[in-house]
């Protein structure tokens, strides 16, 4: 009796995962920056990249471009962030996770402007970005949570 | 056993992305509130310092109810709204009125001060006259308040505390149909002479072109007032027309300030050399901080017959996120720097309104002065603000570098087209940079 309501419990918990990792790369991704531009995550990354890769192109036929590594590093680790906090599976890596988190908040941080910005906090700006750090928090915590050996064989 | 529901955690989120939303759009409401003693003393020491200068106000005849200030919380300024005692009956009409009928007009108009005050620091900002027309019979206008024109199919007037006209707008059904600009009787007059001009001797009609305009856009809208001859035991009253505020009306021109709002004569702003209304310091997002409201006001310094110097100004992406791109121009002592920007806030940042936005002093990577440019050019550059200012802001290809990237077209720099970036207009620029890493100068201004 005891063994499928221990598997009820892991099912629901393993929801409770899934929609946060989604709860908390959605926030992020709508987190607005505060510069006078104002633009979104999500296009902060689409711009990385674009510059990124256009540089790259554009070195090949002119060879006095400048290549944008930093905007690179910016946008390749954002996007590869995202995409290892979605397919993170549970307890075991939680160190990649934690990892992942981290390096979100920083390029959230770089991209939105909030340090040089401080006094332009506005609601686009503050609402995802409490959704994203609370979810995460929660992430992180629910990650390092040890399960015995029989339900992790399970987790996807 | 627990009967838990299977997915609690879906109404979470929606409750989250509930708060998000609420929160980011919902608009502060009108909360008309009465004001306290002391608030009003504040107010009248404010209207009696600011308002010295009477000599050629419309409305110096018409004296505050204090008794009345009701307050109009905006997001960022409370707005008092204090009624006008009208001896005189002083309203205005958007038509010339036959004679005996100016009674039923009176009560579609309605004339009250407004001052403003910054929520943040306390302090007032600036006052304005609100002059509400409806053109629509039913309506009340003493009952609408400023920037809550619900249903109202009429004109909403500004003008500044020295009683010249600022700014206005006409709504139909509530909704903004177009904006109202300042013009003048010079401008009017001219305009009647190209249409005199046209028309034979005959066909003057009975002086009916007095104050009909050429140029559709151009009107002149009456204001009337009541003048009493005789004695105390015998006293007649008419009403006349004491003055007209000539305006320009024509759909979405004219007019590049936030909608449905005052646009504020100020006297202390230091991008404008103390002369007037052009750009307005904000504090909070919407882009840009200081965003030029009247951009043809704004380069009206130009003398378009004459060259000018052109530098264009690039920052990169990584150095401040997401980098800028702008431009500045020069003719005698006018120096006017100037970029492109979203005039809203999110989602606005990716596709809406754009706006021109001052850029003294700001920061860039690399300066590259095209030295002068000839009066065409600087026409067409002229232009292409404009065109910009009243343009849509789309972060892919409509943006500050695509702004800069039309400028350079002009001057035959590069043929470039498609998504522009501000690092793209630093690779083009950067081989003739006269600067590297520095900081814009300020934009000075000559002219009114």
């Amino acid at each position: 009796m005891e063994k499928p309501q221990k598997l009820k419990e892991l099912v629901i918990n393993l929801n409770t995962m899934r929609y946060l990792k989604i709860l908390s790369i959605i926030s992020f991704l709508l987190i607005n920056g505060l510069g006078e531009h104002g633009i979104p995550t999500f296009a902060g990354i689409g711009l990385c990249m674009y510059q990124f890769v256009s540089d790259l192109l554009n070195y090949i036929h002119y060879k006095n471009i400048e290549i944008s590594w930093s905007l690179g590093l910016v946008g390749i680790s954002t996007i590869a962030s995202i995409l290892i906090i979605l397919l993170s599976r549970r307890y075991k890596n939680r160190y990649p996770l934690l990892v992942s988190f981290i390096i979100l908040c920083c390029t959230g941080v770089y991209m939105c402007g909030v340090l040089r910005h401080y006094d332009k906090i506005q609601p686009w700006f503050i609402y995802p970005f409490l959704v994203f750090v609370i979810s995460s928090v929660i992430l992180i915590i629910k990650n390092f949570k040890n399960l015995d050996a029989s339900t992790l064989q399970k987790s996807p | 056993m627990k009967n838990k529901s299977k997915f609690p955690n879906l109404t979470l989120i929606i409750v989250f992305f509930c708060l998000i939303f609420n929160g980011s759009c919902k608009k502060d409401l009108d909360t008309n509130e009465k004001v306290s003693n002391h608030e009003i003393t504040r107010l009248k020491d404010w209207f009696q310092i600011n308002s010295v200068d009477q000599k050629f106000n419309r409305f110096k005849t018409m004296t505050p109810n204090w008794e009345s200030t009701l307050v109009n919380n905006q997001p960022d300024q409370e707005v008092y709204e204090i009624s006008l005692n009208n001896s005189e009956q002083i309203f205005q009409s958007t038509i010339i009125l036959e004679k005996g009928s100016e009674k039923k007009f009176i009560k579609k108009n309605n004339i009250r001060l407004l001052i403003f005050k910054d929520k943040k620091t306390n302090k007032f900002l600036y006052g304005s006259y609100l002059s509400i027309i409806d053109e629509r019979t039913g309506n009340d206008p003493k009952s609408i308040k400023y920037k809550f024109y619900q249903n109202l199919t009429g004109l909403v007037l500004y003008y500044n505390i020295d009683g010249s006209f600022a700014n206005g707008w006409k709504y139909v059904n509530g909704k903004i149909y177009n904006p109202i600009t300042a013009s003048s009787e010079t401008a009017m007059i001219n305009s009647n002479f190209d249409k005199l001009s046209q028309i034979g001797k005959n066909n003057f009609d009975r002086g009916k072109l007095l104050k009909e305009s050429s140029d559709p856009c151009l009107t002149g809208i009456p204001e009337y007032a009541v003048s009493c001859v005789g004695t105390n035991a015998y006293m007649e009253c008419t009403y006349a027309i004491t003055g007209y505020t000539y305006v320009s009306m024509c759909i979405g021109g004219g007019s590049y300030g936030d909608p449905g709002t005052y646009y504020p004569k100020l006297i202390d702003d230091p991008h404008n050399n103390g002369n007037g209304s052009i750009t307005t310091k904000m504090t909070m997002p919407p882009p840009p901080e200081i965003p030029i409201t009247d951009i043809i006001k704004y380069l009206s310094c130009f003398d378009k017959s004459k060259p000018a110097s052109l530098t264009i100004y690039a920052e990169k992406i990584a150095t401040s996120f997401p980098g800028h791109a702008f431009i500045s121009i020069k003719q005698g002592s006018n120096t006017m720097v100037l970029g492109f920007y979203p005039k809203e806030s999110f989602p606005s940042t990716v596709s809406g309104p754009g706006i021109m936005g001052d850029n003294g002093e700001h920061a860039y990577n690399s300066a590259t002065n095209y030295g002068d440019i000839s009066a065409e050019k600087l026409q067409k550059i002229i232009d292409t603000i404009i065109k910009f200012s009243s343009s849509n802001y789309i972060l892919t290809n409509n943006n500050c570098a695509n702004f800069v990237l039309e400028v350079l077209k002009i001057m035959g720099v590069t043929d470039m087209t498609g998504i522009c970036t501000p690092d793209n207009i630093y690779d083009i620029t950067k081989p003739y940079a006269t600067s590297m890493n520095g900081k814009a100068p300020k934009t000075q201004r000559t002219c009114n």
